[in-house]
């Protein structure tokens, strides 16, 4: 099997060339960090994220409260390590979702093109009339507040570039000879796509989801910042900061810590995904 | 060059048609009766009723969007639910505080962006390229509330020099909402502005130049920062953009009343009409601005401009 061995040479050569890479290494290691302590969360404290204490309100970072404690003499220690796994899970499902419907739209419309492609790169192109961010919020206030509706409107939000990535994919592998070669032989379409066509996109797919991530998660602080997202008591890092703002005169770790908490994993995902951008896809430069 | 434009303004149109139809239905996208959820639980069935007949909701849905897209191009958005005032006449007053705070952070991103992106360039790995380059990572990843809140923490509340909200007509109120919303739109300049001057400084008519004499400076200025500039005007086009969408987030902030607070208080509001005005707005400008960089990039660039002529 000379192909996988090939591969297997590629795939390590990228590993190091990725390791080379102090950013994304040191990115890597802060956004391990996160996701361990989220899923840990429990483990780790034993604080209750929605436990309330009012004697013990607005605290500085103490040994008992590592973070000091909110507006409610809840740990913010223990808010931020939970709120981690709200933001995971934003980021990852809405960017599943981005890459699921994006994805699908740019394959069948680059493949087949035509009257398909027309309708689906018009779509795109109308998601594209207004910045993401404000998509986002607009879809939000027709779905109404609530995290599940905040992750749907960051996934559509999402989808133009992830379609428009995977539909140029597709033009440029469809004039391959092998991929003639496989239509010659009679090779099923769904066969094509998924065997020749989809290997060749996945490197620009990895970066994009990487930076989407970070894109989504800071999309959706915003949103619950806003107040249509996630609802207190959830322990979710911009709902957070917007409902301890008012008591930023007498204690600013409130806002601070988780304000630090999103500004850390939005940075390092970032960093993780220029890395892999230089390692895996060096045809695109730095543009945003 | 103006069938390039004419092309460029008629793909516009199904986008805006697109963009209307959404922002129309949005209210029938909301769960439940819209006139009651504007109304308020508890309101009487006449109001419910007389409602539903002023905003036409009786009427089957395209013939309500057409009626709406009518008085929309008459730039006739109906009325607010809270002022009662034409929501045309809202967003005039508003829009004059979101294009001075979009201007302000641009002009940052500019000033700032550009001398970071060139200094980068020239020295690439450097200590400089490395600090300013993690630093507009940075930029990128800051949370525009977080960081407002903070700029306001430490220059209002603590040092008492800057005032944390409103828009008085003083520089001193525009400076750290300017601040919070140039800081990403700073990052992506000088990231874009090193990467494409490190790709002109490698060209050969800049070794050609060089070698002819002329000074290291001259060069970077008079030769290549010209030619790196053309995809730059790309990014902030697209910045501004961002900033009109960063603007909900720092308008809401710092109690700037420009057209993204507006939007926020509308929705909270349930005041549709404002909602889907400012939707339109927005879209119409977003468009504008797109339109506007990408006929100055093909004036910009001879290669697009013979094609053209």
């Amino acid at each position: 099997m000379a192909k996988s061995t090939l591969q297997t040479r590629d795939r390590s050569k990228m590993i190091k060339q990725l390791l080379r890479n102090k950013k994304a290494v040191v990115g890597a290691v802060i956004i391990l960090g996160f996701a361990l302590g989220a899923i840990f969360a429990p483990f780790i404290t034993d604080h209750h994220p929605t436990h309330q204490n009012i004697r013990n309100r607005l605290q500085g970072p103490s040994s008992e409260n590592y973070l000091g404690t909110d507006q409610f003499g809840r740990d913010i220690f223990s808010r931020i390590l939970h709120g981690g796994r709200l933001s995971l899970r934003v980021g990852f499902t809405s960017v599943g979702i981005a890459l699921l419907i994006g994805g699908t739209m740019g394959l069948t419309a680059g493949y087949y093109g035509g009257f398909i492609d027309n309708l689906f790169m018009r779509f795109v192109d109308v998601l594209l009339a207004l910045p993401g961010f404000l998509l986002a919020l607009a879809i939000v206030a027709s779905l109404g507040a609530g995290l599940e509706n905040v992750i749907i409107a960051i996934g559509i939000a999402n989808i133009p570039p992830f379609a428009r990535m995977m539909r140029s994919s597709v033009l440029t592998v469809k004039e391959l000879d092998y991929v003639a070669a496989s239509v010659a032989i009679g090779s099923s379409d769904v066969r094509i796509l998924l065997r020749h066509v989809l290997p060749n996109a996945i490197n620009p797919i990895i970066v994009l989801a990487t930076l989407g991530l970070a894109g989504a998660i800071l999309s959706a602080a915003g949103l619950s910042f806003l107040g249509m997202g996630a609802q207190p008591p959830t322990p979710e890092w911009g709902s957070m900061i917007a409902m301890a703002r008012p008591f930023i005169r007498v204690a600013h770790y409130p806002v601070t810590f988780p304000g630090l908490a999103i500004f850390f994993t939005v940075l390092s995902l970032n960093m993780v995904g220029d890395g892999l951008r230089d390692a895996l896809d060096p045809r695109s430069s730095h543009t945003t | 060059m103006w069938r390039y434009i004419l092309r460029r303004v008629v793909m516009l149109i199904p986008v805006l048609i697109g963009i209307s139809i959404f922002a129309f239905l949005m209210i029938h996208l909301t769960p439940g009766d819209p006139a009651r959820l504007m109304l308020g639980e508890g309101a009487p069935t006449e109001q419910l009723e007389a409602l539903r007949t002023r905003m036409g909701l009786d009427q089957p849905l395209p013939v309500q969007y057409v009626t709406w897209l009518g008085s929309a191009l008459q730039l006739d958005f109906g009325r607010s639910l809270r002022s009662n005032k034409p929501v045309i006449l809202e967003l005039r007053e508003r829009l004059p505080a979101t294009i001075e705070l979009a201007l302000a952070a641009v002009a940052i991103a500019l000033a700032i962006g550009i001398p970071v992106g060139v200094i980068s360039a020239v020295k690439p790995n450097s200590i400089f390229d490395n600090v300013a380059m993690v630093g507009a990572l940075a930029g990128v990843g800051m949370p525009p509330f977080w960081q407002g809140i903070m700029l306001i923490l430490i220059f209002s509340v603590s040092l008492g020099w800057l005032p944390s909200s409103g828009r008085m007509g003083g520089v001193e109120y525009i400076i750290l909402p300017a601040i919070t919303l140039g800081t990403a739109a700073t990052a992506s300049v000088a990231r874009m502005t090193r990467s494409t001057m490190l790709e002109v400084l490698s060209q050969d008519y800049i070794r050609t130049a060089r070698s002819k004499g002329l000074s290291r400076g001259r060069v970077i200025i008079r030769h290549a920062l010209r030619n790196a500039l053309i995809p730059v005007i790309t990014i902030v086009g697209l910045q501004f953009g961002f900033l009109m969408a960063g603007a909900v987030l720092t308008e809401t902030i710092f109690a700037w009343p420009g057209i993204g607070r507006m939007m926020v208080e509308a929705i909270n509001a349930k005041d549709f009409p404002i909602v889907q005005g400012t939707i339109m707005m927005f879209a119409v400008m977003y468009a504008f601005i797109n339109l506007v960089v990408d006929i100055a990039y093909a004036f910009l660039d001879p290669r697009l401009r013979t094609q053209y002529n």
